[in-house]
């Protein structure tokens, strides 16, 4: 084995790691020796970039300072053309218009990066045609937003009263302000944690009389999602799709569809396909995001150093990739995830869009497991790859009553699917992990929010998942 | 070499040999042993044919059941036991009793040891077979453990049942093993104001009345005026602590103020592990007023200066909070209202308006500004669509705004 050097840039790191990668993928075994070797110098690396980026960082600091100390120029909304993106949805007499700055756009705006604090603003404007006021509810925006003095104080100056001064000032008058008054409108922005990807927002309107609630979907153009990949209008041609009316056809149509992932050349039974999600676009994905799911990054190289990163500090990468399975011969349409501290543990599920249609709302097939830690892999590009729960049921019991809070999820019911796989006598998917299930698959039907936990109808006379026989009892029966 | 190195290599060695003989590495399946202790224990509400149990074993408990240490990993197991007597097949949701609880297969993972698949195997299957079974069939029982994120002191239980379009939910408070009180904190501040001494509001003129005649601030120890009450929760603890609880607000301790001659009865600020969450501080005082026997508290929220930006200082001082106290008691109410509890709304007259420009100062040497209203929420236990919200006509924010604005205008 060579001596290792160290590269200096980041670029040259990131080779050097694909070259180790080679390598390792060249060991005859792939034997603990040899990985050992890789990680101890991997996290040698990881620390000499650490103490680089503290250097790093004092400089900017330093220069910030000299920077923040002498000037403060934020520009005129209206010279920084984000409104170009704008979405516009009208509910009787109101108007609401939406639009999410880029994190340039934002810093021109604001004068100050946001970005650096994981802030991220939005754009919002209602007219008020009607006779009432209205109140947005910035909570359902991020139950986790920013006030515009708590935003403001972050880049408060050390140095000079003056230019903080006009830091709140900026905030506060570019601050969204209630109430809409009737005939009226009112426009600003509202300070909330970045999302990379897509933004999804609801915007919940109420006065004395009633709620509107507009719910938007918008894109960040500088993100690889899986969804960028896929044109979803040309999935299908016309000839193809399968229009469904009664309940009973649906679930013979979906008992018939796939039962697992498969590889890429459409071999072998990998994960079982135990998701079935029934709506519009517009009120099933918001509501994975208001549970606080999000979108994963295809694999490119600029992830795979995020997700590297992540696993040596064990800190989160909201958007670490998750490896590509395959169903109808193409990969994951969309990818979602829900970070539990630590990129060790995620929930994750991948979506792809199948032919039918109930009631014109489209029908999408998934497949959700819970990671509950790393193991290494010959069989992935990336040289590592999750250990699911072998209880895949429990993911998917987890996804139906995460989704019961999301105000959307209106039916739930389940159907046969991959088939019993008992306890005793487990399936394995394609990376060799076991599982056992009672074989269902849950499905889900989405409507237009808001709806309460009481309207949540569960179809009775379909199957009824039931636990994974055991030969094993419990504690407390043997002390019965 | 060094003694003190040689030292420390022993040390590691006989640590490395300990490990491999302790009780993960060669899993035997506990002995069951006699769990009626902590099951006598066991804190119990019974209400239309559905019976619920919840304890917390203690220490010496929790490793006899288990036979790993979880309270090492951050877990605290919650015993619970449903009996169901109705017709109906109910089903209970653990994310709205703490949305990142952990799974049986989660946490017997992380006890897995290399070369010992004999033994994994066997932890797997007994951490799996103490697991609460859920879905519970009409006339049966279904009882286990959920795993959760711990709490220190008393853990508040909300757990939210499910049938076919029906939904109820529940709140019992479980002692832990941290549990400092002699008697249940609860039901300690709930003893706390005889009978005798309750006003009982007739209708809501006359709440609104004795709500304005509630004192207008907060003070310190010696005395010293502080931030304004700008909060009214109107509901029993039962109805406002799921509501609280399922938008992530848990209790959490903080520096005493004073009303009515007494520290407040209970803090709360929100918690959340996906992002830091927002940062503001609610102290609450359960006072004499009764409307329709729901208890009144009065409180107040601020957020300490700089909330997620502030740097923390040793000696947490929270003296400190954001001048426009506003926002605070906004944000609150904004998220509130999505916790499916909340029917009714309204504003009364509190320490009345301090302007901006002519800012108020409090014990600490912190200031404030406010429009001078307190806020009144009404939780119902039913759950409750944003649309249902009801409005009462009291004072009108939109006025109290309009004037505000126009004054921020002027001042410029």
């Amino acid at each position: 084995m060579e001596r290792y050097q160290i590269m200096p840039t980041e670029a040259g790191i990131k080779q050097a790691f694909v070259d180790d990668m080679m390598r390792i993928a060249r060991c005859s075994n792939f034997d603990n020796t040899c990985y050992r070797l890789y990680r101890k110098k991997w996290e040698k690396v990881n620390h000499v970039l650490q103490r680089n980026l503290m250097l790093g960082l004092c400089l900017t600091f330093t220069l910030m300072m000299l920077g923040c100390a002498t000037s403060f120029s934020p520009r005129p909304i209206d010279e920084v053309p984000f409104k170009t993106r704008a979405q516009t949805q009208i509910m009787d007499g109101l108007t609401v218009t939406v639009a999410v700055p880029t994190i340039e756009e934002a810093k021109a705006i604001y004068g100050v990066n946001l970005a650096s604090k994981e802030m991220q603003p939005v754009w919002i404007d209602v007219k008020n045609e009607e006779n009432v006021p209205y109140w947005l509810l910035p909570s359902g925006l991020d139950p986790a937003y920013f006030s515009a003095s708590e935003a403001a104080y972050a880049f408060r100056s050390l140095s000079s009263s003056e230019i903080t001064q006009a830091v709140y000032k900026r905030f506060q008058n570019l601050q969204f302000r209630n109430p809409i008054l009737p005939r009226n409108s009112a426009t600003g922005f509202i300070v909330v944690n970045r999302d990379e990807g897509f933004k999804a927002l609801d915007v919940d309107l109420i006065s004395r009389a009633k709620v509107r609630s507009f719910t938007y979907i918008i894109p960040d153009p500088s993100f690889k999602g899986d969804f960028t990949l896929v044109d979803f209008y040309s999935l299908y041609d016309n000839k193809q799709i399968i229009e469904i009316k009664e309940e009973e056809v649906l679930r013979s149509e979906i008992e018939k569809l796939p039962c697992c992932t498969t590889s890429k050349d459409g071999s072998g039974k990998g994960d079982p396909l135990n998701l079935v999600l029934v709506g519009d676009r517009n009120d099933i994905f918001p509501a994975f995001i208001r549970r606080g799911w999000h979108g994963t990054e295809i694999i490119w190289s600029k992830a795979i150093w995020r997700t590297l990163k992540s696993f040596f500090k064990g800190s989160r990468y909201r958007y670490s990739p998750v490896s590509p399975l395959y169903v109808y011969g193409r990969r994951q349409d969309l990818a979602a995830q829900k970070s539990r501290g630590t990129i060790h543990q995620r929930n994750h599920l991948r979506l792809w869009l199948t032919p039918l249609r109930f009631r014109g709302k489209t029908v999408w097939l998934g497949q959700i497991s819970r990671d509950i830690g790393v193991k290494f892999t010959l069989k992935s590009k990336t040289i590592s790859t999750h250990v699911i729960s072998p209880d895949v049921d429990e993911a998917r019991r987890y996804l139906v009553e995460d989704l019961a809070y999301s105000q959307a999820l209106a039916r739930i019911g389940f159907v046969k699917g991959v088939g019993e796989a008992r306890k005793d006598a487990p399936r394995f998917n394609l990376g060799g992990d076991p599982y056992f299930t009672d074989g269902l698959r849950a499905v889900m039907f989405f409507e237009p929010r808001p709806r309460t936990l009481g309207e949540l109808d569960i179809i009775g006379y379909w199957e009824i998942p039931t636990r994974v026989r055991t030969s094993k009892k419990s504690l407390f029966d043997e002390s019965k | 070499m060094a003694p003190v190195w040689l030292y420390i290599r022993i040390i590691i060695v006989m640590c490395l040999v300990m490990i491999m003989v302790s009780c993960a590495s060669n899993f035997q399946k506990p002995t069951p042993f006699d769990n009626t202790g902590f099951r006598n224990r066991a804190k119990t509400i019974a209400e239309d044919g559905i019976r619920i149990s919840a304890t917390v074993p203690n220490l010496k408990e929790s490793r006899a059941i288990f036979c790993i240490d979880l309270e090492k990993k951050g877990v605290q197991p919650l015993w619970l036991e449903i009996e169901n007597n109705t017709d109906r097949q109910i089903y209970f949701l653990p994310t709205g009793l703490d949305p990142e609880y952990f799974t049986p297969r989660e946490i017997s993972f992380g006890y897995h040891r290399l070369f010992s698949k004999t033994a994994n195997r066997q932890i797997d299957e007994h951490i799996d077979s103490l697991g609460f079974r859920n879905l519970i069939n009409p006339h049966s029982t279904s009882s286990g453990f959920v795993f959760t994120n711990p709490d220190e002191e008393s853990k508040l239980v909300t757990l939210d049942l499910i049938g076919r379009e029906w939904t109820k939910s529940f709140t019992l408070i479980v002692p832990t093993q941290n549990t400092s009180f002699t008697e249940d904190h609860y039901e300690r501040i709930l003893r706390m104001i005889v009978s005798s001494e309750l006003i009982e509001a007739k209708d809501e003129s006359q709440l609104r009345e004795l709500l304005e005649k509630l004192p207008c601030c907060t003070s310190s120890k010696d005395g010293v005026q502080s931030e304004p009450l700008n909060i009214v929760i109107i509901g029993k603890i039962q109805d406002i602590s799921p509501a609280f609880a399922r938008r992530n607000y848990r209790y959490t301790p903080v520096s005493p103020r004073y009303v009515f001659q007494r520290p407040q009865d209970i803090s709360v600020s929100k918690r959340d592990r996906w992002v830091a969450a927002q940062p503001h501080v609610l102290r609450a005082w359960l006072t004499k007023i009764r409307y329709r026997n729901k208890p009144v508290w009065i409180g107040q929220v601020s957020t300490p200066l700089g909330g997620r930006f502030a740097h923390a200082t040793a000696e947490g001082n929270d003296a400190y909070i954001e001048p426009f106290v506003d926002e605070a008691r906004n944000d609150l109410i904004q998220d509130i209202i999505y916790s499916q509890s909340l029917v009714k709304l309204g504003f009364v007259k509190g320490v009345g308006r301090v302007m901006a420009s002519t800012p108020r100062k409090i014990s600490g040497g912190a200031t404030y500004h406010t429009d001078g209203l307190r806020a009144v929420l009404m939780f119902e236990r039913r759950p409750v669509s944003l649309s249902e919200i009801e409005f009462l006509g009291w004072e009108r924010l939109v006025d109290h705004y309009r004037q505000q604005f126009d004054g921020v205008e002027s001042e410029k």
